[in-house]
């Protein structure tokens, strides 16, 4: 009885503990463990709120298993920088200015968060902020890459994105007979 | 019955046109044709149902993941570049088109030429017909348009009932024509309809009738192509279109515009302070506007002047045309306007024409309009492509994004006289014979040259029946 009754209560300390705490556990899928702010997490990824809100995050790191630990430090690194950042004035008065675009350009510290990723880890994130449903950091992320289109040839293309050329040499000529308007340089 | 591109707007049924007359009845529930530009359609609807079978290009991210990519891609160029790096993105893009074409994108920088597919032209009473361009890539992507006899005509699109004797075609740009369905020269009530024929798309805008009757006017129509990185609200279906119209009422130059999001006429809003008359009106009339950055200003022709419009705060201006020939008069029936490819207004006229058998002199000039004033071209020669026995040259048509001028030619001697229409790129300066007729006469009536939306030509990037396996 009085053991039982100890259990009970430490099971409830923990549980008050952990709503206390202002910090999530992650695990990523190869066992590494993050450390980010509960308010960051659940504002910025749809999915973390959700587990947040619905009591199902381990104190012992919630497991991500489809999140390497590198990505998943990249995120979390976002999340905490997203944090402490104060939204700049330009992006304030964008917002309320007649002429807000409809994709918000990034923000200086976004522009260099993703700058200074290799290729490999800006995919990684961009399927990790899409599993994460990270709206935000998935716009980001996929506006880098977009941008990183423009000018290259499909030789370029194919590197940056390790694709295989599946056409044939006919095609290929095809193609470059039919599109040529869009081949020469900018 | 194959699928549309676009989905096919609803006819505006929902706020049905006046019915005051029995032929605004009959168009009351306006029924759509079929489009006649299937071809390319039947092509995309066989690739949509084998996109499920997954073609490994050795990149990890899903489908979703890539549309949203490529959807923010730069420019037309950089995504037409996606396409050709392998087979799977190339079917991505076409067959997403309709959502890709809907992001802004910076100016393409560049002529489009394929985007020209051919043109429409009126002959007599009938209706207009389609003159496809035997141009490299339209054929090649679009055979049954070429091979088509009688060429497609506008009635198999627009239900015949509507289309009536004076039917015309007043404006044509970005893969949508604009047709007035007024039957007499006299008519002043308005019957506007904007079509896509390779979509199939037809919508009857309500007919501004009694008070609000127009006669004379200038119009043009803008949809998702026109959208560029400044525009606040990116339209929300590729089959968006809005029409913008302006004219004399009470001395006054006014300005209406119909949205097919919003799916009727916005009130009259007086246009300050530079006035078009009701004579300088009827010139502009079927020629349809140019649009430039992003759907901003509207530039009309109109006699010896372009009249240019602020979308935004419905300023006008007028801007003087220079002279054409060698600089000693106004030739307005061989003037067009453009824009080139830094998208600047241009206007292009003869440089110099002289047909004296033996020393026949053509040239074409593109005069841009800079910061300094209109800033004269260098002349495009182009005798050398037309028959030793030209008797007579127009300019007809100039195609905004493809940068493709049309110019007919009256050939022969008196007794047997020919009719043939030319075609010049702007971009690699090559001339090519687009069609011939044994006839004189002004076969080429009211000219509105055709180029497809982006969206169109995306969805035509899929790969050809047949290719497939190769």
């Amino acid at each position: 009885m009085e053991v039982d009754k100890g259990k009970g209560e430490a099971e409830e300390t923990r549980k008050v503990a952990e709503a206390d705490r202002d910090t999530v556990t992650l695990k990523s899928s190869d066992g590494k463990l993050f450390e980010v702010s509960k308010e960051a997490a659940a504002r910025l990824s749809t999915v973390l709120a959700g587990m947040i809100a619905g009591g199902s995050i381990d104190d012992n790191g919630t497991d991500l298993k489809q999140i390497g630990s590198e990505a998943l430090e990249n995120v979390v690194d976002y999340c905490n920088k997203h944090a402490n950042s104060i939204p700049s004035a330009a992006l304030i008065s964008s917002s309320i200015s007649f002429n807000t675009a409809p994709f918000k350009e990034p923000e200086e510290w976004e522009r260099k968060f993703v700058d200074r990723l290799s290729h490999d880890a800006l995919f990684d994130l961009v399927e990790a902020a899409n599993f994460l449903g990270m709206e935000r950091l998935l716009d980001v992320t996929c506006h880098k890459i977009s941008e990183m289109m423009k000018g290259k040839s499909p030789d370029q293309i194919r590197e940056v994105f390790n694709i295989k050329n599946d056409y044939t040499k006919e095609e290929l000529e095809e193609i470059r007979q039919e599109l040529a308007w869009a081949f020469y340089d900018d | 019955m194959e699928m549309p591109l676009a989905r096919r707007s609803r006819p505006s049924s929902s706020r049905p046109p006046p019915t005051t007359t029995s032929s605004a009845a009959a168009a009351a529930e306006p029924r759509g044709g079929r489009d006649w530009l299937s071809t390319l359609l039947r092509v995309r609807a066989k690739l949509t149902r084998r996109r499920a079978a997954a073609d490994d290009d050795g990149t990890p991210l899903t489908d979703e993941l890539l549309l949203l990519i490529l959807a923010g891609v730069p420019t037309l160029a950089d995504l037409v570049r996606c396409a050709a790096t392998c087979r799977r993105w190339r079917r991505l893009v076409s067959a997403e088109s309709a959502s890709l074409s809907l992001t802004p994108r910076r100016a393409p920088g560049r002529f489009i030429s394929p985007l020209a597919l051919g043109f429409f032209h009126h002959e007599d009473a009938a209706p207009p017909r389609f003159v496809a361009m035997a141009m490299a890539s339209a054929s090649r992507r679009f055979p049954d348009l070429l091979l088509r006899h009688p060429p497609p005509s506008l009635s198999t699109l627009i239900d015949g009932e509507l289309l009536g004797a004076s039917s015309h075609i007043v404006a044509a740009r970005n893969g949508l024509i604009v047709v007035d369905l007024r039957r007499g020269k006299h008519d002043r009530s308005l019957k506007l309809c904007v079509c896509n024929p390779m979509s199939g798309l037809v919508h009857v805008l309500p007919f501004l009738d009694g008070k609000e009757g127009v006669l004379h006017y200038a119009c043009t129509v803008l949809n998702a192509d026109d959208s560029d990185e400044k525009t606040v609200t990116p339209p929300r279906s590729s089959s968006y279109f809005r029409l913008v119209i302006v004219y004399t009422r009470h001395g006054f130059t006014v300005f209406r515009s119909y949205s097919s999001e919003e799916g009727s006429w916005s009130e009259e809003a007086k246009v300050n302070t530079a006035m078009l008359g009701q004579k300088q009106m009827s010139f502009t009339q079927g020629q349809g506007g140019i649009v430039q950055h992003g759907g901003r200003l509207v530039h009309w022709l109109a006699r010896n002047v372009v009249f240019v419009l602020s979308l935004e705060t419905l300023q006008s201006v007028v801007v003087s045309v220079p002279r054409s020939g060698n600089g000693q008069r106004f030739d307005m029936e061989n003037t067009l306007l453009g824009l080139s490819p830094e998208e600047r207004l241009c206007v292009i006229q003869f440089g110099h024409l002289s047909l004296v058998t033996g020393n026949q002199r053509v040239s074409i000039r593109v005069t841009t309009r800079t910061d300094r004033g209109w800033d004269l071209g260098e002349l495009i020669q182009v005798e050398q492509s037309l028959p030793a026995d030209v008797a007579g040259v127009r300019l007809k048509w100039f195609f905004e994004k493809s940068g493709v001028v049309i110019f007919s030619v009256i050939a022969g001697d008196n007794d047997r006289r020919r009719s043939e229409m030319y075609a010049l790129r702007l971009d690699t300066r090559v001339v090519e014979k687009l069609v011939s007729h044994d006839r004189e006469g002004d076969v080429w009536g009211n000219v509105h040259g055709y180029e497809m939306d982006q969206a169109t030509y995306l969805a035509s990037l899929a790969v050809p029946e047949g290719m497939e396996d190769m």
